[in-house]
This record gives C-alpha cells, sequence and structure tokens, in this order.
C-alpha cells in the first residue's frame, strides 16, 4: 500500500498569507515561545467555543518542523499543571524519544527559558490533547512508530472519558495517527474494531470532523487489506454527512471511492471520483495527487481515453508516474509484447501500490486500442495481417476477437469471413451526427455544477458586523 | 463424543460422494453441520482447546466437501452458501492450520462460478484478495485465462476449453451453463460483424453440432438463410445519421437557462 | 484480533433450513454485530423475518440482532421497536453507547405519545413494553438518589402520579419540591397543566411538616385562587409571632407581583374572614379593598382613570381584638399603600433640575415635538417623587402646549404623583363607562379608551376582546383602530396559547394596523417565554410583511417575548438590525432596549452603538432610548460618554427633531425617578411585573404623537 507523504497533511490545511508571515516571525522565535504562543490561542478558542481551531492548526503545522523532543519535554513540564493525569506519561516518553538524539540547546532556547516561567500552566483539557498531538507529530516525524503507538492508545483512552465539541478538530487528529502508527508498525487490522466504535460515537455526537476522518481511515483500512466488499458496505451504509466539513477529507474520500469503483468495473464513475479528487487536492499535496493520478490513468485507459502526453510532464510528478506512462505507450500503440513487456519491468510497482490487478486488464484495451488504429490506418486488411500485428496467436482467435470488439462499437468495421479480411466503414462526418451535441452538453453541465458547488461552498461570514466594530474601534 | 461423531459422519460424507450419490451426501451434510457447530474451536468463538486442530480440520474439510455436493446437484444457493463459509473459514483459520489442498481447487471453482454467473464485479473483487502467487498456480490462472478470453472476444478458445475437459468434473459442470451463454455472445457478435456466413463456417464457430442445430438457431434469430449463407442485418444501412434530436437540445437549453438563474 | 474476519459467513448460514444453526448463526450474528452491522445490514430483511416467524425459538434473539443493526444504520425507532421485542434480552442496565441511546429515544417517544394523548387528546396507544421501560428508568433514579432527574422525567410525561411518588419518596423533601416548583414556572409551557400540576405541589406542600408558605402564596396567586390565600393568611394572623410577621412578609411578595384583581379579592376574603371569626363591623375594609393599588409606570394615563387615593384608616372599634388590627394591617400592605409610603420615604431626590433647565434652554419652545419631550423627561425623572417643582415653575411654559401635548403634560402630573387606578382591576362597570366613551367614536378620546380598555382588562382575555375587535373593524378612525388593538394585546397579556385564535385572526387582516395589533398580541401573549412558536411568527413577519409599521412592531415585539433571557436578544435581532428598511432597524434597537432593560450588557449596547450613528432619524431616536433603557443604573464610568452625546444632540441645531426627542427621552430615562430607580421588569421572586410590562408597551406608543 502506497503511503501517502505525512506532507499533506501537514500542508493540506493551506497556510493562509498572513500566517506565511507568521511563520516567518516563527523562525525568528524559538520553538518554545511558539509552542506557548499556541497554547494561548488554544484556550482563547475554547473560551469562545470555536469548534474549528483553523488558526491552532496552522501554527502547529508551521512549528512542526522545528520540535524536537527536548523541546517538547520542556514545554510539556511547564504548560501542563501538575493535577493533569497525563503529564507524567507525555514527559516519560518525550524524554525516552530525546534519549536517542543529541538534544542541541541553542542559545535562542537558553533565552526563551526566561519566556518558560512567565507561561502559567494550564489543566484545559484541550491543551492536554494538543500535547498529545504534538508528541504524536514528531515521534512520526521521526520514524518512531512503536512509541507513537503506544502513545497514540494512551491518548485515546483519555479522549474516551472526554466528551467536548472544541475537542473534536484535535481528536480526529489524533484517530489519524493512531491508525498511522499502527499501519506503521503493520497491525492495522487490530485497531478496525476501536475505529467503528469511534465512529458510532462521533456520529451520535454529531462530530462531522471525526464522523468524516473515521471514515476515511475505516475505508483506507478495508482496501489496505484488499477487502473492498466490505469498505463498498460499509461505504454505503455509513451514516456521512451529505456535504463534507472538511476539504481534505472529501479530497480522501473521492480517491477511496474512486479505488472502490475501479475494482468494481464501474470505470465511468471511477473516473470521475478520481478525477475531481485529483483537482480539489490542494497543490502541496504532491504525494496524494501522484496516487490519485497513477489510478486515474488506469481507469482512463480502460475506460479506451488515452491520456496525453502532456499529463504526465507535470512537475514533481513525472517522476514515479513513469511506470505509467510507458503503460500508456503500450496502450497507444496497441501492441501486446511491448505491453507484456512493460508489465513484467514493473511489476513490484504495481504490486507495492496495488494497481497490478488494474494493469492485467488492460491486456484487453490493448488489443482494442490497435485494432482502433488499424481499423483507421487500413481501409481493408486480411486478419492473418491482424493477427500478426497485435501479437495474436491464431487467426481463428483474431476473428472472433475482431468480432466482438465490432459488436461493442470499438470498432467501425465489417468482417468477411470468406475472404478472411476485415473492411473498415467509412468515416462519417462527426458534425452532422449528435455527437458535438453531447460533447458541449458535458462541459457545459460541468462547468454548471463548478459554479454551483463554488457558490454553496462561500460561507457568510458570521463575524463580520464585528470586525467592522472592532476595526472602527482601533 | 461429538468429534468422533462427526469424523464417522464425515468418513460416511467422503464415501457417498466418491459413489456420487448426491442425495445421502445432502442428508449426512446436513447432520454434520449441525453437529459442527457445537464445537467450540470454532470461530468465531475461537476457543482454544486440546482437540482444537482435529475440529478444524475436519470442519473444513466438511465444508470443502459441501462445495464440491453443491455444485454436482448445480444448487446456485446452496454453491452460493457453501463457498461463502468457505472463503471465510480458510481467512479465519489461515493463522490456525496449515494450508488445505484443495484450497487452490476451491478458489478455482469459486472465481469460475462467478464468472459463469456473470457476476465480473464480484469476481474481480474476489480476485483482488487472491495474492499473485496464487493467481500464478494452474488452478486459479486457468480461469483467469478464461475471464480474459471472455473479455477478448475468444470464445473459441473458451468452448474449446470447455469441451477439451479439463480439470475436473466440476469444471465441467460449471462450463456447461457457460456454453449457452458464449453461444449467445458468439451470436451477436456474428450479427454485427459479419454481412453474411456460409453455414459451415456458422456452425463451426457457435459449436454446434448439426446444421439442424444451427438452422434452428438462425430460425430463432430471424436470420434469412439463403443458398446456404446466413444473412445478418447489417447496420450500416445508417447512411443518414440525424443531427441531435430537437427535443433533446430544447431541454439541454432550458435546463442551462435554469441552471444560470437559479440562485443557490 | 476480530474474532471473525467478515460475516458474510454467519449470514449465510441463516437461509440455512435448519432450526439450529439458525440460532447459531444469530448467536454468533449478536456477538459481532457491532463490527459487521453494514454487512448483516444488507441481509436484514431474512432476521426480521425470523423475528415474525411465529415458530422460530429464538425470537428474542432476532430481535435484538435486528435492533442493533438498525441503531447502526441511524434508525433509532425501528432499533427501539426491535429492543422492545427483545424483551429480556435489551437490559436497560448495561451502560453501552447503544442501551443509553435507545433509552433516550425511547423517553422522548413516550414524551411525544404522552403530550399526544393528554394535550392534543388524542387516543394514541401507547406500548406497554415503553412504560415499563420508562418506569424502571424512573425506579433507577430514585434508587440512586436522583430525585430531580426523576421530576424532570415525570413533569415531561405528564404523569403527576408519578410526580407525587417521587416527592413523598424523596429524601429531601423540600427541595425536591422546590426544584419543581421552578421547572414548573419555568419549563412547562402548556398552561392547563402547568395549573394542574401546581395544585398538586401545594397540597404536597401543605402536607409537608413546614410548609413554605411564601411559596405556597405565589402558586396559589398564579392559581388565581384568593380564598385559599385568604385562608393561609387568616391561620397564620391567629399563630405566633413568627407566623404573623411572615404573613405580612407574604402580603409584601403578593404586592410585588402586582395582580391587581388578586389582590382586591385576597382583600375581600379576608374582610369576610374576619367577620366570620370576630362577628364584628369590619373596618372600611371594602372602599380600601376596592381600586386601590399603586405601581410604577410610565406610561400616560388614560383621561377616564379613576383617581385613587389612598384612604385614611377608620378608627378601629376598641373591642375589636389585635386580630382587627393585624388585618388592617395586612389590609395596607396589600393595598400598596405601605410600600408606596415606604418608597417615598426611602427615595431622595437626586434629580438634577441643571438637566431640564439646559434642555428647556436648548429646544425651541414652539416645537411641539420637543416641548413634549421635554416634558416626557421631567415626568420620568421626578416619577414617584412628587416633585413637580419644574412644572409648576413653568406653568406658562407648559400652557403653550397645544392639543396632544396638553394631555402629556398632564399625564406627566399623573405619573408624578404616582396614579393610575384602574389596571388590571377587571372591573366591569368601568369597562362599560369606557366603552360608552369609545362609542362615542373622537378620534383621540376614542384612542384612549382603546387602550384603557384594554388596561383595565389586562391579563384577563375576556370575550370583551371580540367586541372590541369587531369594533375596530367598524370605525375609521386610524387612531381608535390602533388604540383598540393594543388595548387588545393588553387584554391577551400572558395569555400564550390562549391568544393563539385571536392573533390568527388579527394577523390576516388586511388592515395594516389590526396586523400590527397582532404582533403586539404576539408579544403580550408570550412575554417572557421565549417560546419560539412565537419568536419564529414574529420574525416571519419581519421579514415577510408588506407594512413597515407591522414589520417594525413585530421586531419590537421580539424584545417582548425575549425579555426573560436577555443574553439572547442581541444575537436573535443582530442581522436586522442592519437591515437596509429604517424602521425594521427602528424595531431593532428598541427590542434589544427593551428586553436588556437595566441589564447593561455589553452586547446590547455594541449592538446599539452603530445604530446611535445611522442616517435615518428614527433610528437614532429609538437607538438613544433604548440605550437608555439599557444602561439605567449603571455606574455613571460608562455613562459619561454616552450622556456627553446625548448632550451634544441635544444642543446642536442641526439635528433632526426625531432624534432629539430621543436623546431628550433618554435624558429623562437615565435619571429616571431622581436617579434612584431602575428598569425593573421582574420581582424579586423572578415572576414579570405586569404592570412593568405592560407600561413598556404602551410607552413605546409614544411614537404616535
Amino acid at each position: 500500500m502506497v503511503a501517502e507523504k505525512m506532507d499533506t497533511d501537514k500542508q493540506a490545511d493551506g497556510p493562509a498569507p498572513e500566517t506565511e508571515a507568521k511563520a516567518g516571525q516563527a523562525r525568528q522565535m524559538s520553538p518554545l515561545e511558539a509552542l506557548f504562543g499556541l497554547v494561548n490561542v488554544l484556550e482563547t478558542s475554547v473560551k469562545l467555543k470555536e469548534t474549528k481551531m483553523g488558526r491552532v492548526m496552522r501554527i502547529c503545522a508551521s512549528t512542526r518542523s522545528q520540535l524536537s523532543p527536548e523541546t517538547l519535554r520542556a514545554f510539556f513540564s511547564t504548560v501542563l499543571a501538575d493535577d493533569v493525569e497525563s503529564k507524567g506519561f507525555l514527559t516519560a516518553h518525550a524524554e525516552q524519544a530525546s534519549a536517542g538524539q543529541v538534544a542541541a540547546m541553542d542559545t535562542s532556547e537558553a533565552s526563551s527559558s526566561g519566556k518558560a516561567e512567565s507561561q502559567k500552566p494550564t489543566n484545559t483539557p484541550e491543551v492536554e490533547i494538543m500535547c498529545f498531538m504534538l508528541l504524536l507529530m514528531n515521534l512520526l516525524d521521526n520514524k518512531k512508530a512503536q512509541q507513537a503507538k503506544e502513545v497514540s492508545i494512551k491518548a485515546l483512552q483519555r479522549l474516551s472519558t472526554l466528551n467536548r465539541r472544541t475537542l473534536d478538530t484535535i481528536a480526529a487528529r489524533i484517530y489519524f495517527y493512531y491508525a498511522w502508527s499502527h499501519e506503521q508498525t503493520g497491525q492495522l487490522a487490530d485497531v478496525r474494531s476501536t475505529l467503528l466504535a469511534l465512529h458510532r460515537t462521533t456520529t451520535l455526537r454529531h462530530d462531522s470532523i471525526g464522523q468524516e476522518t473515521l471514515l476515511n481511515l475505516l475505508l483506507r483500512n478495508y482496501l489496505h487489506y484488499g477487502l473492498y466488499d466490505q469498505a463498498e458496505k460499509f461505504r454505503s451504509k455509513a451514516q456521512k454527512e451529505d456535504v463534507f466539513r472538511s476539504h481534505q477529507q472529501y479530497c480522501r474520500y473521492l480517491y477511496y471511492l474512486g479505488r472502490i469503483r475501479a475494482i468494481q468495473l464501474e470505470y465511468s464513475e471511477a473516473r470521475d471520483c478520481l478525477q475531481q479528487a485529483s483537482r480539489k487536492a490542494p497543490t502541496s499535496a504532491l504525494g496524494f495527487r501522484v496516487t490519485a493520478d497513477k489510478w486515474l490513468t488506469l481507469v482512463r485507459l480502460l475506460l479506451g481515453e488515452v491520456p496525453e502526453r502532456a499529463e504526465f510532464a507535470v512537475p514533481g510528478l513525472s517522476q514515479p508516474l513513469q511506470p505509467y506512462y510507458e503503460v500508456t505507450q503500450a496502450v497507444r500503440r496497441g501492441n501486446l509484447d511491448a505491453f507484456a513487456q512493460v508489465a513484467a519491468k514493473y511489476d513490484a510497482v504495481f504490486r507495492a501500490d496495488a494497481t497490478r490487478n488494474l494493469v492485467t486488464r488492460l491486456h484487453q484495451n490493448v488489443l482494442r486500442t490497435g485494432l482502433k488504429r488499424i481499423s483507421m490506418a487500413y481501409s481493408r486488411i486480411s486478419l492473418a495481417d491482424v493477427a500478426a500485428k497485435l501479437a495474436l496467436p491464431s487467426v481463428e482467435d483474431t476473428e472472433c476477437i475482431v468480432a466482438k470488439a465490432i459488436r461493442d462499437g470499438g470498432v467501425d468495421a465489417v468482417l468477411d469471413h470468406d475472404t478472411g479480411a476485415m473492411a473498415s466503414k467509412e468515416t462519417q462526418d462527426v458534425y452532422v451526427s449528435s455527437e458535438p451535441a453531447e460533447a458541449f452538453h458535458a462541459r457545459v453541465a460541468f462547468c454548471l455544477d463548478l459554479h454551483n458547488e463554488a457558490i454553496k461552498a462561500m460561507r457568510y461570514e458570521v463575524c463580520c458586523s464585528r470586525m467592522r466594530a472592532s476595526r472602527r474601534r482601533q | 463424543m461429538a468429534l468422533q461423531e462427526s469424523a464417522a459422519l464425515l468418513a460416511k460424507l467422503k464415501d457417498a460422494y466418491s459413489k456420487n450419490d448426491l442425495k445421502t451426501c445432502s442428508s449426512v451434510l446436513d447432520q454434520l453441520k449441525v453437529k459442527l457447530i457445537q464445537f467450540p474451536s470454532l470461530p468465531p468463538v475461537n476457543q482454544p482447546s486440546p482437540t482444537a486442530q482435529q475440529e478444524l480440520t475436519l470442519t473444513r474439510e466438511a465444508l470443502e466437501h459441501a462445495c464440491c455436493v453443491s455444485i454436482k446437484q448445480q444448487d446456485e444457493a446452496a454453491m452460493e452458501r457453501a463457498f461463502v463459509q468457505l472463503k471465510v473459514f480458510y481467512e479465519d483459520t489461515r493463522s490456525k492450520l496449515p494450508p488445505s489442498p484443495q484450497e487452490t481447487t476451491l478458489q478455482g471453482l469459486n472465481l469460475l462460478r462467478l464468472l459463469v454467473q456473470n457476476r465480473v464485479a464480484e469476481f474481480h473483487t474476489e480476485l483482488e484478495l487472491i495474492t499473485p502467487e496464487t493467481q500464478a498456480l494452474p488452478e486459479v490462472a486457468h480461469v483467469l485465462q478464461m475471464e480474459r478470453w471472455l473479455m477478448e472476444g475468444a470464445y473459441n478458445k473458451v468452448l474449446a476449453s470447455s469441451q477439451s475437459g479439463t480439470a475436473t468434473d466440476l469444471h465441467a459442470q460449471l462450463m456447461s451453463q457457460l456454453a449457452t451463454t458464449v453461444r449467445d455472445e458468439i451470436a451477436s457478435c456474428c450479427e454485427k460483424a459479419y454481412t453474411q456466413l456460409k453455414l459451415a463456417d456458422a456452425q463451426r464457430m457457435m459449436m454446434f453440432d448439426n446444421e439442424k442445430a444451427i438452422l434452428a438457431y438462425a430460425a430463432e434469430h430471424n436470420w434469412p438463410v439463403q443458398g446456404g449463407r446466413i444473412f445478418f442485418q447489417v447496420e450500416g444501412k445508417a447512411g443518414k445519421v440525424e443531427g441531435p434530436p430537437p427535443l433533446a437540445l430544447i431541454n439541454n437549453a432550458l435546463m442551462y437557462a435554469k441552471e444560470l438563474e437559479r440562485i443557490v | 484480533m476480530a474474532a471473525v474476519s467478515s460475516a458474510s459467513g454467519l449470514l449465510s448460514l441463516l437461509s440455512e433450513p435448519s432450526d439450529t444453526l439458525r440460532s447459531y448463526a444469530l448467536q454468533n450474528l449478536d456477538r459481532v454485530v457491532h463490527e459487521f452491522w453494514f454487512q448483516i445490514s444488507a441481509s436484514i430483511a431474512s432476521v426480521e423475518a425470523l423475528y415474525e416467524d411465529e415458530e422460530f425459538g429464538q425470537r428474542e434473539l432476532a430481535a435484538i440482532v435486528a435492533s442493533k443493526v438498525f441503531y447502526h444504520l441511524g434508525e433509532l425507532d425501528d432499533a427501539l421497536a426491535y429492543a422492545l421485542g427483545a424483551g429480556k434480552l435489551f437490559d436497560v442496565n448495561e451502560q453501552s453507547e447503544y442501551v443509553q441511546t435507545l433509552i433516550a429515544r425511547c423517553l422522548d417517544q413516550y414524551f411525544e405519545l404522552r403530550l399526544k394523548q393528554v394535550e392534543a387528546k388524542q387516543d394514541v396507544q401507547i406500548d406497554p413494553r415503553l412504560v415499563s421501560i420508562v418506569e424502571r428508568m424512573l425506579e433507577r433514579c430514585c434508587v440512586h438518589g436522583q430525585f430531580e432527574q426523576a421530576v424532570g422525567v415525570a413533569l415531561e410525561a405528564r404523569r403527576l402520579d408519578k410526580l407525587e411518588e417521587i416527592i413523598q419518596r424523596s429524601t429531601d423533601g423540600l427541595r425536591t419540591l422546590k426544584y419543581a416548583l421552578r421547572c414548573c414556572q419555568g419549563l412547562i409551557i402548556n398552561r392547563d397543566f402547568r395549573q394542574q400540576v401546581l395544585r398538586l405541589l401545594i397540597r404536597l406542600y401543605e402536607a409537608s411538616r413546614s410548609p413554605d408558605y411564601v411559596d405556597i402564596c405565589q402558586c396559589l396567586m398564579f392559581l388565581d385562587d384568593a380564598p385559599e390565600v385568604a385562608k393561609i393568611l387568616h391561620s397564620l394572623l391567629t399563630g405566633t409571632e413568627d407566623d404573623e410577621l411572615l404573613a405580612y412578609q407574604t402580603c409584601f411578595d403578593l404586592v410585588e407581583n402586582e395582580m391587581q384583581s388578586f389582590l382586591t379579592k385576597v382583600g375581600q376574603k379576608c374582610r369576610q374572614n374576619l367577620i366570620q371569626t370576630q362577628g364584628s363591623p369590619a373596618a372600611p375594609a371594602a372602599e380600601e379593598g376596592g381600586g386601590a393599588a399603586a405601581m410604577d409606570t410610565d406610561a400616560p394615563a388614560p383621561a377616564s382613570s379613576e383617581p385613587a387615593q389612598p384612604q385614611a384608616d377608620a378608627p378601629v372599634p376598641e373591642h375589636v381584638a389585635r386580630h382587627a388590627s393585624k388585618l388592617s394591617k395586612v389590609k395596607n400592605i396589600l393595598s400598596g399603600q405601605t410600600p408606596i409610603g415606604m418608597h417615598l420615604d426611602f427615595l431622595h431626590n437626586h434629580a438634577d433640575l441643571q438637566i431640564l433647565k439646559n434642555i428647556k434652554g436648548a429646544i425651541d419652545s414652539r416645537n411641539s415635538v420637543a416641548h413634549s419631550a421635554t416634558v416626557f423627561a421631567n415626568a420620568i425623572m421626578h416619577s414617584g417623587t412628587t416633585v413637580d417643582m419644574f412644572l409648576r415653575e413653568n406653568m406658562d411654559w407648559l400652557s403653550r402646549a397645544t392639543n396632544w401635548a396638553k394631555f402629556s403634560a398632564t399625564a406627566g402630573l399623573g405619573v408624578i404623583h404616582r396614579w393610575l387606578a384602574g389596571l388590571g382591576t377587571n372591573d366591569d362597570e368601568m369597562f362599560e363607562d369606557v366603552k360608552n366613551i369609545l362609542y362615542t367614536d373622537s378620534a383621540v378620546a376614542g384612542e384612549a379608551a382603546g387602550i384603557s380598555m384594554g388596561l383595565i382588562m389586562a391579563g384577563t382575555a375576556t370575550d370583551k376582546a371580540t367586541e372590541m375587535l369587531a369594533y375596530a373593524h367598524d370605525t375609521q378612525h386610524e387612531k381608535i383602530i390602533r388604540g383598540i388593538v393594543l388595548g387588545l394585546a393588553l387584554v391577551m397579556y400572558g395569555r400564550e396559547e390562549g391568544a393563539e385564535t385571536l392573533v390568527e385572526q388579527m394577523s390576516r387582516d388586511q388592515d395594516p394596523i389590526i396586523r400590527y395589533g397582532a404582533m403586539y398580541v404576539l408579544g403580550m401573549a408570550y412575554r417572557g417565554t421565549s417560546n419560539n412558536g412565537a419568536v419564529q411568527k414574529l420574525l416571519h413577519f419581519a421579514v415577510s410583511d408588506v407594512s413597515d409599521d407591522v414589520r417594525r412592531a413585530a421586531v419590537l415585539c421580539l424584545g417582548f417575548v425575549l425579555m426573560n433571557a436577555p443574553q439572547q436578544c442581541p444575537r436573535i435581532v443582530a442581522l436586522l438590525s442592519e437591515s437596509f428598511n429604517p424602521h425594521v432597524r427602528y424595531g431593532a434597537a428598541m427590542a434589544v432596549g427593551m428586553a436588556c432593560a437595566g441589564t447593561g450588557l455589553k452586547d446590547a449596547v455594541a449592538l446599539l452603538e452603530p445604530l446611535l450613528l445611522d442616517g435615518v432619524d428614527f433610528v437614532r431616536q429609538g437607538a438613544y432610548i433604548a440605550t437608555a433603557l439599557v444602561m439605567v443604573q449603571q455606574p455613571e464610568v460608562r455613562l459619561a460618554s454616552f450622556r456627553k452625546r446625548l448632550d451634544k444632540s441635544i444642543g446642536n441645531k442641526h439635528e433632526e427633531i426625531m432624534a432629539k426627542l430621543g436623546a431628550i427621552m433618554a435624558a429623562g430615562i437615565l435619571d429616571a425617578g431622581g436617579r434612584n430607580v431602575g428598569i425593573g421588569l421582574r420581582s424579586r421572586s423572578g415572576f414579570f411585573r405586569r404592570t412593568s410590562v405592560i407600561g413598556l408597551a404602551v410607552f413605546t406608543q409614544y411614537w404616535c404623537v
């Protein structure tokens, strides 16, 4: 199973222009100070009973790379009040993590220790859970999956005792890390029942972000083990909102849905889902787009469309997509031998991507494309020649194959059995038919849908009058 | 007690099966099933016990035979039940038992069954669960090859393999159903692809035994037969392709207008 | 590790012919249902069939499996139905999420059905298993000592028998009783049921060892049960000294709540009791009892009201025992005489006459609007203080007033001396008198008559309302129609659902003035209840009616309905305060002002601030007045900037007259009652004062100059 890069998570929150500046500032601020700032923002959000926590997440994302276990340990011991039950656990793990690393204390750290005293310890549950999240982020970034797994289990235990809506966003992240750490240690199957129970709880509590995250985690879980049937059943029966609250979760959901549909031979639907997933994904989520594009290419090939070369030439995508590009070329040429070669050459890659079976299905498409090219090139050609060109074993097979192709409408020709030849029909002026109108209609419909979705996505600024008032006061 | 009784019943079952005595088979099976569920070591209870291994092996054999019996009986519902139970059983006991010698054969049979019943989506979903190594094994590879031929349209190969008596008679049983479907497919292909066909060729392609059969078939499908040739209605008469149907165009235009003016 | 990787094997067992196999399948499905519910849901039909099958031995097992699957699918009603069918297998004591959710749903369903049974009088069959679960829950609550929860459940289920049982079983009966009373007043919407509960509570109170007479009398007051109260007072007065004091205290509390007709009746009953016990001619209680009441209002008095003067006590015959003197004390209290006297003693007049002089100097005296405004301001400032120096000094200035201004000047005088009798006395005679005036069909008098009829019958929802409405349809004078509809609103004060028919009728009327009145009826009927239905209706009219007046009234009356939750009002009204329609903005300002009166809420002030700078003059007027209402009695620090602004506005020659009116009145309100008085909509016990609310309502009509 391809690991989607964790960067998708951190960058997918889409830093707004203002936080670019903040991030710039953060680089001058020591990480510890940044974390203290984070605590303040979090506490204000909790007081205002905001559930979205957008700013908190952005700050987390921007400080993530600078965190070290040593910093975290100092942070935990300062910020958490003594009566917070997980404090000991967290500090112990941070120490354990930093034990293997050389603690680099630079001068900025020393100067910020003065700041540390001015930070009051707090026992807000949100801060505690956020500490869990920061620790998990750090452990996973440093590839300490086993430890991350233990921490995440404890985090879940702690979460099960709390029921606060302000915790929802952070809790959703923790579920993600919980599943991810198990996946890294190869024990994904264990978490399935926990995830299901959590999904039930979040649905009952109307915690939409948690619900969406868990839905995707469960789908990922099932697909990892190839349980497409269960995945589809779960997806169809699980309660979910009509409109996903979180953009990132929606992209992931589309990707998983596309995969399920592809396996079930519903190629058009699969193509739509995968295309949307790829388009809607944030530009910085490179790993995700690569994976989605791989599946998208194969689905398009299976549908009979051949993707353009230019699509593979996008910087950043071209290298990982190279095997798929070669497959596309083989299909376009319609040569079975070439196709078999490519399939064998990249067999390991396809296996890792779980796309091997799809590639095998392409065999038929190779033939089809080849036949199409032949029928367009020749007005009349003997079946023996066709067999030679397509590297098919016998003329009889060829005849049957061509007959089926004609029936399916892939090839416009007529067979003459007696002479053993295939005669192509006259191509007609496409503008006479209704094809242009239909193509046009498809495009128009797409644009209108896009327009509607864009309008729906615009949210009315709830506190715009408050902002105006505050601006006036300033 | 239960174990020994079950073992006895299983022996009886095997015996009846080898004699092709289907009725006895089913009655014994029914009794056996009732006995089997009393084993505590079966999933989902999964209680460990000293006789666990034997129990599990016994159950597995029984289920495998159930599958075979149902194929012989050509009972689709029974086939469904049997295979589903067996599949789940394999999955659950993979860690506990050494792999069964029959496993690949039965997997192959399962896939074939799905193919024959034209449940292609489920076929592929099942395929995802089978590792590439297993796919290379002859029993499974053969079925995969068949699927490919069906997709491509190499029906002749399909029919050839069915009549050559490959694999076991179980395969043959399933394939007999396939033959009719395939024949229909070939017929519709011929209809579209050929303008006319000599009777002899048609007979060969559709795997009929004699001329009478092919004539009867042609009559069913309303193909005129003249001078030893069958004439198909070619759709090449579509000289005039009509433009887009006006009603559809009007509908589309109205829809655009509505969407543009609508406040979402 | 999950026990099975997929439930499909078990599911296929369900279609086996043998019963043993199927039971086996069901048992195992039950074990794994929480992990594979989505798979089972595909074959839910077969599980249901097993449940329906009479001969199947494990029907309950099938039911519980089906119930769990439906729970996961989110179909709680189906899940509940099957859970009930599962009988003993559905264990209510289990702590799982499944059981908890289903029990919550069970309770909700039971409440719905009971409501339909009791209130809609529909013949609904309630599943006895449902009832048994609810009763089991109640039992558990009592066993765990959670009596308050049990009370809540019993009240929602409209089960008075259970309520009684719980209160009797509870360890701290008095606390539970108090809680029940609070719930009753605050949470129960349906009036009938509320009264039933009140009666029950009174019975229980009296049965308890040390009854809380104050609470009991409150209950009785709401039930309008004067004889009971008199009886209690009587028994208290004949008791110990403590009891006597308690009796007096109870009387004070009763007066606070200002239900005039009730107090009159109590007074009468007391007198009767005295006669009965003492057999002596009573003190001139009759005259005192009738019609003497005192209140604090800043509305112009109806011209035809009878002035009531506190009468001196007639000399008490010597041979009447102490009892009579006690009784007369009670009389005094009930008549409001004593409270007034105390108020007068207490109040020290801080009103700053200088402000008034400044105002007078700043405005052009010929401008009648400003003139009236000043008079109002004076009236409010000095209300209740009997200081009418300003008026006396400026008599000639006053006499320049014309017409309405004259009326308001006189009314101002009345306000200063705390006049206004007849409010809510429900006196038929008075009503007839006033009605005759109404029929004379002169505009101004007619309007006044309409309002006064409302005042007299306030809160009674009498049938005379239909007469009034009929007349409103007949007459041509807008003023009279307006007066009548306002009167109707006052009649319907506090009636809640009782006003529904009238509201329907009026709101569908062609005449915008009558619809305007309908808004006020809604506001008055549901005052202080925050009833969702009322709020919805008002909002609907606020945005969809064609007439500006009606929209303004609708928004304004939102303030009345939301009086008990002042923090909600700014939020609900926020969007309306930014409307492009100035009438709606004005209404929003006034709504906030009234709902948050005297609270000084920051949200309210923040909402009103931009309106103070609004482009339209009468919006500014509304904003001034509303801010003053909100900020009354706030510390001087916060008021300073606002006062400065008011002064600036009053002194500004270019300021439009409407805005100035607002500013002047706001100044008056801020200094109300010699700066000692606040706007108190609620009495100490938390119930709404009828007079204050009605007063505010009529105050908003100052617009009709």
